[in-house]
C-alpha cells in the first residue's frame, strides 16, 4: 500500500520543464504565442463576425449628408481707437471653445429651433405630424401644432454639430438624408444666426442706454446734493473761522492769568465795599442804601463794561501791536470810572433827605464799586467762555476734517458715476448707430452651404477601422476570460490543488490520433466562421438581387426626387 | 469499406512523447515500489467523468509495462458500461470480464494474450443482463485474489467515478488509484465530486495524470515545443496477420503467431 499519497517523493512530478509559478509569472511571450496559436479559430471568429458585421451595417446604414457653414465671430468692423474703447468690444479675449459654446447655445436655443423649424417646414413632415398627433391624443392640454414643432426642434436638434475651426471661425454642421435638405438647413441656420445676432445686439445696446439715462437723471440730482452739503459745510467752517476766538494754544495762560487778575481785583474791591458800608452805616444813622440807576450812570457803566472785555481781548491779541493798545484802553477804563464817579456822587448830591456828605459820598462809592464788579465779573464770565470755546475747538477739529473729506469723497464719486454713465450713454447710441447702420454685425458667414456631392456617414474607414479594432479586442477578451474563469482544469498546479493529490504524469495527445470531444466540440469556430460568411455572402446576394429595387421603380423614384 | 480501427500498438514508438511519459510514469511507481515494503500491484484508472482519455492511459501503460519494463501485466477492462479497451488494444471485446462474472466463460477464456508477450487483457466482455446485475463484487475479489500472485502489474480500467457507483467498489479491492483528468476539458466541479466520493479512500490515491497535455496546458508541457514528435504512425496491420508476422517485437509476433495458431 503506497504511504501518504500527498507526501512528496523524488521523481513524483515528472515534469519536462519545473513550470513557473503564478505569482513569478509577469508576462510570458512564448506562453502568449502558444496561447495564440492555440486559440487561432476562436480568435479568428470575433475578428469575422465584426468585419462581416461591419459589412453588412456599411450596406444597409441610412445615408446621411453633411453642409457646412464657416461662421466668422469676431467683430469685422474697423472702428476708431476712441471708438473701440467707447463701443467697449472684447471679443478677443474669448477662447475658441467659449466661441463654439456661445454659438451652440444660441443655435440649440430653443427660439432658434423653432423658427428653423417652423422655416425649413419640418413640422409639416408626415412622420413628426403623426408622431404629435398621438402625443396630442395622449397629453391633453397641448395641440399637435405644438408638438409638431416641439418633435421637429429635437430632430433638427441632432442634426446639427457646432465645431471650432482655427482662429475665431465655428465651424456650424447640418445633416440630412438628402444632400438638398442639409444644405437648405445649413443656410437658414446661417441667416436666422445673423437676424437673432442683429436683433439680440440690439436690444443689448437699447437697453443699456435706457439704463444709462434713468441712471444719470438720479445721479445728477445725487451731485447736486452731495455739492450744496459740501459747499454749506465749508462755509460753516469759513464762518467759524471768521467769529475766530482770540484764545489759543499759546496765549490761554494769559487768558487764565486775566481772569484771576479780575478775581483779585473784585476781592480788593469787595473788602473796600464792605468798609464803604460800615461809613455808609456811620454816617447815615441807620437809613437804608439808596440804589442810584441814572441813565447816564447806565451808559456809563455798559461802556465800562465794553472796554473791559476789549482790553482783556487786547490782550490775548499779538502782543507787540497790543501794549500800545492795552495802555490806551487802561487809560480810557479810569478815565470812564472817574466819569462814573462825578455821575454818581452828582446822582447821590440829589437824593431825597438830609444826607451828609460823608453819607452822600458813600453811597457814590459803593455804586461805583459795583459796578465795576459787574464789568470785572462779565469781563471774566467772558474770558472763561473763549477758554471753553477754544477747547471745544480743539477736540472737535479732527472730525471736522474728516466730514468734510468725507463730502469731497462723496461729491467726487457722485461726479465719476455721472460721468461713467454719460460715456456709457454716448456708447450704447454710437453702438446702436453702428447696428442700426449693418455695421456691427457680430457673426458673419465666411463660406456660404455647399450641395455635399457624397454622404458622409456611414463612413467606411472609420467602420471597418472600428471593427478591426474591436474584433481581435473582443476576440482577446473571450480568450482571456475562458482562461481567467477556471471552470475546467488548465494547468497542473490547479489539477493538484483540485484533485488534493500530486499529478504524475501529463500525457500528451498521441500524434495521429484525433482530439478528444466530438466533431462539434473541436471544430465549432471553422464551422462558426465559415457559417458566418456564408450568411454574409448570402445576404449580399440577396441584397443585389431580390431586394434590389426594380430599375423602373429605381428611376421612378429619382424623378420624384 | 469500413476503415479498420486504429489500435495503440500502431501508435506504439519508444520515442513517442505518450510513450516517453508513460515510462516515466510507470518509473516513478517502480521507484515508490522499491521504498514501500508492501509495494502495490494492482492499480485501479479512473476519473470523474467519460471522455477524460482512461482506458488509452491504460492500456498504454500496461504496454509500457510489459514491452519496457518487462514486467508480466495484466489489463482488465471493468467499464462494462462503455468499454473501449479492447479496440485499443486491438481484441475482441467477447469473451471478457462480464461473461467471467456471469459465469459463461473461463477465465482461460476471458484473458487473452496480446502482440506484447507480457501482456494479457481481459477485454470488457458483453452483459446479457444489466451491469448493476451483471457485476459481482464478490467475484472480482475472487478473481483478483487469483490474478494476483500470477501477474506483477494488474491495471483495470474502471468507468468513471461520479456517474456510477463501480469504480468505488473495485477501489475497495485494488492497491492504489490513479486519478485521469483532461487538462482543458473536464470541469473543476466534476473533479470536486469525484474527489468528495472518494474522500474514503484518500489513502490509496497514488497519483493524477492529466491527460491531453498538448491542447490544454502551456507550452512547455508540448513536446513539440521541444523539436520532439512522434514520428508518423505506420499502420502495422501485418502483424497480425499470419501470413505477414511483420511486429516491432518479437516476442509479440510469437504471442501472434501462438494464438492464432491456438484458435
Amino acid at each position: 500500500m503506497p504511504t501518504n499519497p500527498n507526501m512528496p517523493y523524488p521523481g513524483s512530478h515528472p515534469q519536462p520543464m519545473a513550470p513557473p509559478s503564478e505569482k513569478q509569472q509577469v508576462f510570458d511571450v512564448r506562453d502568449v504565442l502558444w496561447r495564440v496559436t492555440r486559440y487561432r479559430w476562436l480568435l479568428v471568429v470575433p475578428i469575422v463576425i465584426s468585419l462581416c458585421g461591419a459589412a453588412i451595417y456599411y450596406t444597409t446604414a441610412p445615408q446621411i449628408f453633411e453642409s457646412h457653414v464657416l461662421v466668422a465671430l469676431d467683430d469685422q468692423t474697423q472702428v476708431s481707437g476712441a471708438l473701440s474703447s467707447l463701443v467697449q468690444r472684447n471679443q478677443d479675449s474669448d477662447t475658441p471653445r467659449e466661441r463654439v459654446t456661445l454659438v451652440d447655445s444660441k443655435v440649440r436655443s430653443r427660439r432658434f429651433l423653432q423658427e428653423l423649424t417652423l422655416r425649413s417646414g419640418m413640422n409639416r413632415d408626415p412622420d413628426v405630424l403623426a408622431d404629435a398627433q398621438k402625443a396630442a391624443r395622449r397629453w391633453r392640454g397641448v395641440s399637435s401644432d405644438e408638438f409638431a414643432i416641439r418633435f421637429a426642434s429635437q430632430r433638427l436638434s441632432k442634426r446639427i454639430h457646432v465645431t471650432p475651426v482655427e482662429g475665431a471661425y465655428v465651424r456650424i454642421t447640418a445633416a440630412g438624408p438628402a444632400p438638398e435638405e442639409a444644405r437648405r438647413i445649413a443656410s437658414l441656420i446661417a441667416d436666422i444666426l445673423i437676424e437673432e445676432s442683429k436683433r439680440t445686439s440690439l436690444e443689448r445696446v437699447q437697453a443699456r442706454g435706457e439704463f444709462s439715462s434713468d441712471q444719470i437723471t438720479v445721479y445728477e440730482e445725487r451731485l447736486r446734493k452731495s455739492e450744496d452739503a459740501y459747499q454749506r459745510y465749508q462755509e460753516s467752517l469759513i464762518r467759524n473761522v471768521l467769529t475766530s476766538n482770540p484764545v489759543n494754544d499759546k496765549n490761554i495762560d494769559d487768558a487764565r492769568g486775566l481772569i484771576n487778575m479780575s478775581e483779585s481785583e473784585m476781592a480788593q474791591i469787595k473788602q473796600r465795599l464792605e468798609s464803604e458800608r460800615s461809613d455808609f452805616a456811620a454816617a447815615s444813622r441807620g437809613a437804608s442804601l439808596p440804589d442810584l440807576n441814572g441813565a447816564k450812570a447806565n451808559e456809563l457803566e455798559n461802556r465800562l463794561v465794553e472796554l473791559e472785555s476789549s482790553a482783556s481781548a487786547a490782550a490775548l491779541s499779538d502782543k507787540e501791536k497790543s501794549d500800545r493798545t492795552i495802555a490806551a484802553m487802561q487809560a480810557s477804563i479810569s478815565t470812564t470810572r472817574q466819569m462814573l464817579l462825578s455821575e454818581l456822587e452828582l446822582e447821590a448830591s440829589q437824593l431825597p433827605g438830609n444826607l451828609s456828605d460823608d453819607a452822600q459820598s458813600a453811597i457814590a462809592g459803593i455804586a461805583l464799586d459795583r459796578a465795576i464788579i459787574r464789568s470785572l465779573t462779565i469781563k471774566r464770565d467772558r474770558l472763561r467762555a473763549l477758554i471753553n470755546e477754544f477747547a471745544n475747538t480743539v477736540q472737535s477739529s479732527p472730525r471736522e476734517d474728516m466730514e468734510l473729506a468725507r463730502l469731497k469723497g462723496e461729491v467726487d464719486t457722485n461726479r465719476e458715476l455721472l460721468n461713467t454713465l454719460r460715456r456709457e450713454q454716448t456708447s450704447s447710441r454710437l453702438s446702436e448707430a453702428m447696428e442700426t447702420s449693418g455695421l456691427g454685425y457680430r457673426l458673419s458667414v465666411l463660406e456660404p452651404p455647399q450641395l455635399p456631392y457624397r454622404a458622409s456617414e456611414p463612413d467606411p474607414f472609420k467602420i471597418f477601422a472600428a471593427a478591426a479594432f474591436l474584433g481581435p479586442l473582443g476576440a482577446a477578451g473571450i480568450v482571456m476570460l475562458g482562461e481567467k474563469v477556471r471552470l475546467v482544469v488548465r494547468s497542473v498546479e490547479q489539477a493538484e490543488e483540485e484533485l488534493g493529490t500530486r499529478v504524475i504524469a501529463t500525457f500528451p495527445r498521441i500524434e495521429g490520433w484525433s482530439r478528444p470531444g466530438t466533431y462539434f466540440q473541436n471544430n465549432w469556430p471553422v464551422m462558426v466562421i465559415v457559417a458566418v460568411v456564408f450568411l454574409t455572402g448570402s445576404f449580399f446576394a440577396l441584397n443585389a438581387t431580390v431586394f434590389a429595387p426594380h430599375p423602373v421603380v429605381k428611376a421612378k423614384a429619382e424623378t420624384k426626387k | 469499406m469500413k476503415r479498420p480501427k486504429r489500435t495503440l500498438f500502431d501508435s506504439f514508438n519508444l520515442d513517442a512523447p505518450h510513450v516517453t511519459e508513460a515510462r516515466r510514469l510507470l518509473q516513478t511507481l517502480a521507484r515508490r515500489e522499491r521504498d514501500d515494503t508492501h509495494p502495490p500491484k494492482v492499480y485501479m484508472v479512473t476519473s470523474a467523468s467519460r471522455g477524460e482519455g482512461k482506458s488509452t492511459i491504460c492500456g498504454l501503460i500496461s504496454m509500457v509495462a510489459a514491452r519496457i519494463f518487462r514486467r508480466k501485466t495484466l489489463v482488465i477492462d471493468a467499464d462494462l458500461r462503455r468499454p473501449s479497451l479492447h479496440s485499443l488494444l486491438g481484441l475482441n471485446q467477447r469473451p471478457g470480464l462480464a461473461e467471467l462474472m456471469e459465469g459463461s466463460a473461463s477465465v482461460e477464456e476471458a484473458t487473452r494474450s496480446t502482440l506484447i508477450g507480457t501482456l494479457s487483457a481481459i477485454p470488457s466482455g458483453r452483459p446479457t443482463k444489466s451491469v448493476g446485475d451483471t457485476y459481482d463484487d464478490f467475484a472480482f475479489r475472487e478473481l483478483l485474489d487469483q490474478f494476483r500472485p500470477q501477474y506483477d502489474l494488474i491495471f483495470i480500467d474502471c468507468p468513471p467515478v461520479v456517474p456510477v457507483m463501480e469504480p468505488l467498489l473495485i477501489a475497495e479491492h485494488v492497491d492504489a488509484l490513479l486519478l485521469v483528468a483532461m487538462a482543458g476539458a473536464t470541469q473543476v466541479t466534476m473533479i470536486r465530486r469525484m474527489r468528495q466520493i472518494l474522500s474514503p479512500l484518500e489513502s490509496k490515491i497514488a497519483g493524477a495524470i492529466l491527460n491531453n497535455a498538448t491542447d490544454g496546458l502551456p507550452y512547455y508541457y508540448d513536446y513539440r515545443y521541444y523539436g520532439y514528435e512522434s514520428p508518423k504512425p505506420k499502420r502495422v496491420r501485418e502483424i497480425r496477420t499470419p501470413a505477414k508476422p511483420k511486429a516491432t517485437d518479437d516476442a509479440a509476433a510469437r504471442q501472434v503467431a501462438r494464438e492464432r495458431g491456438g484458435a
